[in-house]
C-alpha cells in the first residue's frame, strides 16, 4: 500500500473535496477503512484519518476543526455498529449534522441500517464507495 | 430406587435420548445427508453470557461460569450442537504467562465488551521480517523460545538472565493450561449427558498462511512480505505446516464424528490476491486437509468474509472431507458449487440477529433453506460468531423458526 499511494495521490490537482474518515469506538479493524481511504485520496480527495477506535467526540471534533465535505464511518463488529448512530446523535446536539454529508461501511453494515440511523450514504466496497462520494460532492463520476 | 433416584434416572434416559436424535440430525448433516429436520449449530460467543445474565469480565474470569452459561444456552433454546466454548480466553490462562495480546474484559476494554485479540502495529510485529529464517529452521523450537517470550511480559528468552517471575509463569501457566483444558473433558460430557447436547467440533486448524499474517507477520508485514520476500514467505508457509497438521490431529475427535474446526481469517479476496491464493494459501493446506481426511478427520471451513473467487478450487477435494461454513460468500453460489459434495453451514447475517426484525429473519431462513437446504446437507447458524449484541427473541425466531420451516 506504502508502494501504491505515492503513485495514485500525486497528481496535483486541486483536491475534489475533504473526507475525514475513522473505524468507530471500541472497533480496532481498520484494513477495509484504509483501503476506501486510500481510494478516495487516489480519486482526488483530501482525506483525514482518525484511525481506529474513535471517539464519536473527536468525530464531532474533527467535523467542526477541519469543515470536511464528508464523514466516513467504518465499522466491522455488530457489536459496534451503534456507536455510527451515536456519533451522528452527537453531530446533531453539536448542530454540525447539515454541514457534512455521512458515509458509513464495514461488512455488517447495510443499506437498511444507514436509513436507520440516519447516514446519506452507505457503500459496499471502497470502489462503490468513491463514486457514491463523488456523487455526493456533485463532481463527475470517474 | 428411591424417588429421587429414578426422577434422575428418567432424566438421563431422556437426555440420552435426545442425544442420541440431536447427534443423528447433526452428523447425518455434515455428511451431507438428509435428516429429520435442519440442525441447529450457532456459533454463540458472548451471547451465553447475556442470556445468562453475567458479564463479559465474569465469563472470561470464570470458564466455570462460561461453560455453565454456554449448557443453560444451548438447553434452553433447544440447540443440536454447540461450541464448548467460544469465549475461549481464560483471564486464568493469559494472566499466569502474561500474555499480552489479548484486551480482557474488566482488566483492559469494559467488561461488558468481549475479549479481543489485538494485532500489533506493522513495525513492532510479533515477528519482524529478519526472523524468517529462524522460523523455516525450525517452527516449533522458534514459536517456543522466540515468539513465546516476545507475546508474554514474564517469560524470559533463552540465553537471557533467569526470572522468578519466568519460572513462575511456566508453573502456573503449565497448571493454568492443565486444569483449563482438562475441563473441557468434563464440559463435553455435561453438554452430552446432562443436555442432551452435542459438542459441535474438535480440535483447531489454522492455515499456514494465516497464521503468518495473524500470529506472526501481521496483516500488513505479510502484505510487504508478499512483494519484498515471498521465497520466505513460501518456504515459512511449507515449515510450519507440520506443526498445524500436528496441533490439528491433537485436538480431533477420536470417534470422527465431529470436524476440527478450521478458522480462515485472512486468505480470501480483497485481503489476499487469487494468485497468493493459489501460490502460497492453497498449496500448503490442500496436503493437511487431505491427510486429515485419509484419517477420518473432517474438516469445518469456518470461511470468514466471502471466499467466492475460491469455491471451484474447493470443489475438488475429496466428497464428505469438509463442511463450508457460509459468511459473506454467496450461499446460493457456494450451494451450486459445493453443495454436491459437502455440507453448508451459516448465511443469517449477524446484523439481522442484532438489528433485523422476526419477519426479515424469517424471510432470510425461507430463502436458505428453500435455496440450499432441500435435499439435507445444510446447517442453521449464524454468518459469524455471535456476540451479546445478538436479540434474544431474535435468537428465539432463529430457533423456532427454522424448527417449523426446516422439517423435512
Ligand atoms: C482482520 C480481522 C481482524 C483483525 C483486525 C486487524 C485490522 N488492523 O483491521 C484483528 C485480529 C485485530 C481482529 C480482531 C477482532 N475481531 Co475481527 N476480523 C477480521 C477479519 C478476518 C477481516 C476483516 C477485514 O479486514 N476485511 C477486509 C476488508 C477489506 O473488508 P471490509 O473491512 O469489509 O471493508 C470493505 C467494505 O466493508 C467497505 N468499507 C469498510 N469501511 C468502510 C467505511 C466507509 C465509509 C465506506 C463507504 C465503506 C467501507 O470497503 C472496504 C473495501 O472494499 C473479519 C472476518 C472477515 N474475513 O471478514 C473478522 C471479524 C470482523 N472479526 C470478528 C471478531 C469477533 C473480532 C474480535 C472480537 C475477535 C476476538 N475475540 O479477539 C476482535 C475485536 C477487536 C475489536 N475491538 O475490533 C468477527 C465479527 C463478528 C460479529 N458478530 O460482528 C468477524 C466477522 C470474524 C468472524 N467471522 O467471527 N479482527
Amino acid at each position: 500500500m506504502a508502494v501504491l499511494k505515492p503513485l495514485l495521490t500525486e497528481t496535483g490537482a486541486e483536491p475534489i473535496g475533504k473526507l475525514v474518515i475513522g473505524t468507530v469506538k471500541g472497533d480496532l479493524h481498520d484494513i477495509g477503512k484504509n483501503l476506501v481511504a486510500m481510494m478516495m485520496e487516489g480519486a482526488g480527495f483530501q482525506v483525514v484519518d482518525l484511525g481506529l477506535d474513535t471517539q464519536p467526540e473527536k468525530f464531532v471534533n474533527a467535523v467542526r476543526e477541519l469543515n470536511p465535505d464528508l464523514l466516513g464511518m467504518s465499522a466491522l463488529l455488530t457489536t459496534t455498529m451503534p456507536a455510527m448512530g451515536d456519533t451522528i446523535n452527537a453531530l446533531i446536539e453539536a448542530g454540525l449534522r447539515d454541514r457534512v454529508k455521512v458515509m458509513v461501511g464495514g461488512a455488517p453494515v447495510t443499506q437498511g441500517f444507514c436509513d436507520e440511523i440516519g447516514a446519506d450514504a452507505y457503500s459496499p466496497d471502497a470502489a462503490s464507495a468513491v463514486d457514491t462520494a463523488l456523487e455526493l460532492v456533485g463532481a463527475p463520476k470517474k | 430406587m428411591t424417588p429421587r433416584e429414578s426422577q434422575s434416572a428418567i432424566m438421563t434416559r431422556s437426555a440420552a435420548e435426545r442425544y442420541a436424535e440431536r447427534h443423528r440430525r447433526y452428523t447425518t448433516a455434515l455428511r451431507n445427508g438428509k435428516p429429520d429436520r435442519v440442525p441447529i449449530r450457532p456459533f454463540v460467543a458472548e451471547f451465553t453470557a447475556r442470556h445468562a445474565g453475567v458479564t463479559c469480565q465474569q465469563v472470561t474470569h470464570d470458564y466455570r461460569l462460561a461453560f455453565e452459561a454456554v449448557r443453560r444456552t444451548a438447553m434452553d433454546y433447544d440447540w443440536d450442537a454447540v461450541v464448548s466454548n467460544m469465549v475461549y480466553c481464560w483471564t486464568g490462562l493469559t494472566e499466569a504467562i502474561g500474555l499480552k495480546y489479548y484486551g480482557v474484559p474488566g482488566l483492559h476494554v469494559p467488561k461488558d465488551v468481549g475479549f479481543q485479540y489485538r494485532e500489533p502495529p506493522e513495525e513492532e510485529a510479533w515477528m519482524p521480517p529478519e526472523d524468517y529464517d529462524a522460523l523455516i529452521g525450525d517452527p516449533t523450537g522458534y514459536l517456543l523460545n522466540v515468539w513465546l517470550p516476545r507475546v508474554s511480559r514474564d517469560v524470559v528468552a533463552p540465553g537471557a538472565p533467569n526470572t522468578a517471575r519466568n519460572n513462575l509463569s511456566f508453573l502456573s501457566g503449565g497448571m493454568a493450561m492443565m486444569s483449563y483444558f482438562n475441563a473441557f473433558g468434563e464440559q463435553n460430557r455435561r453438554l452430552r449427558e446432562e443436555c442432551g447436547v452435542v459438542p459441535a467440533i474438535a480440535g483447531i486448524l489454522k492455515a499456514p498462511l494465516d497464521i503468518l499474517a495473524d500470529k506472526l507477520r501481521g496483516y500488513l508485514g505479510l502484505c510487504s512480505d508478499l512483494f519484498e520476500r515471498r521465497d520466505k514467505v513460501r518456504a515459512a508457509c511449507e515449515a510450519l505446516m507440520p506443526h498445524l497438521f500436528h496441533v490439528a490431529l491433537s485436538g480431533a475427535d477420536p470417534n470422527r464424528e465431529v470436524p476440527i474446526g478450521f478458522w480462515m481469517h485472512r486468505s480470501c479476496v480483497p485481503l489476499v490476491s487469487p494468485d497468493d491464493f493459489n501460490e502460497f494459501f492453497w498449496p500448503t493446506l490442500k496436503p493437511i486437509v487431505l491427510e486429515l481426511w485419509r484419517l477420518g478427520h473432517q474438516v469445518l471451513f469456518y470461511a470468514e468474509g466471502n471466499w467466492d473467487a475460491h469455491l471451484e478450487t474447493f470443489a475438488q477435494l475429496p466428497e464428505g472431507s469438509i463442511v463450508f461454513h457460509v459468511d459473506r460468500t454467496d450461499i446460493f453460489r457456494a450451494h451450486r458449487v459445493l453443495g454436491h459434495k459437502f455440507c453448508l453451514s451459516g448465511g443469517v447475517p449477524n446484523a439481522l440477529l442484532s438489528y433485523g426484525r422476526p419477519e426479515q429473519i424469517r424471510a432470510r431462513i425461507r430463502q436458505i433453506i428453500d435455496g440450499v437446504a432441500r435435499d439435507g446437507g445444510y446447517i442453521m447458524d449464524a454468518s459469524a460468531i455471535i456476540m451479546n449484541d445478538a436479540k434474544p427473541d431474535n435468537m428465539r425466531v432463529l430457533t423456532d423458526f427454522t424448527h417449523e420451516y426446516g422439517v423435512y
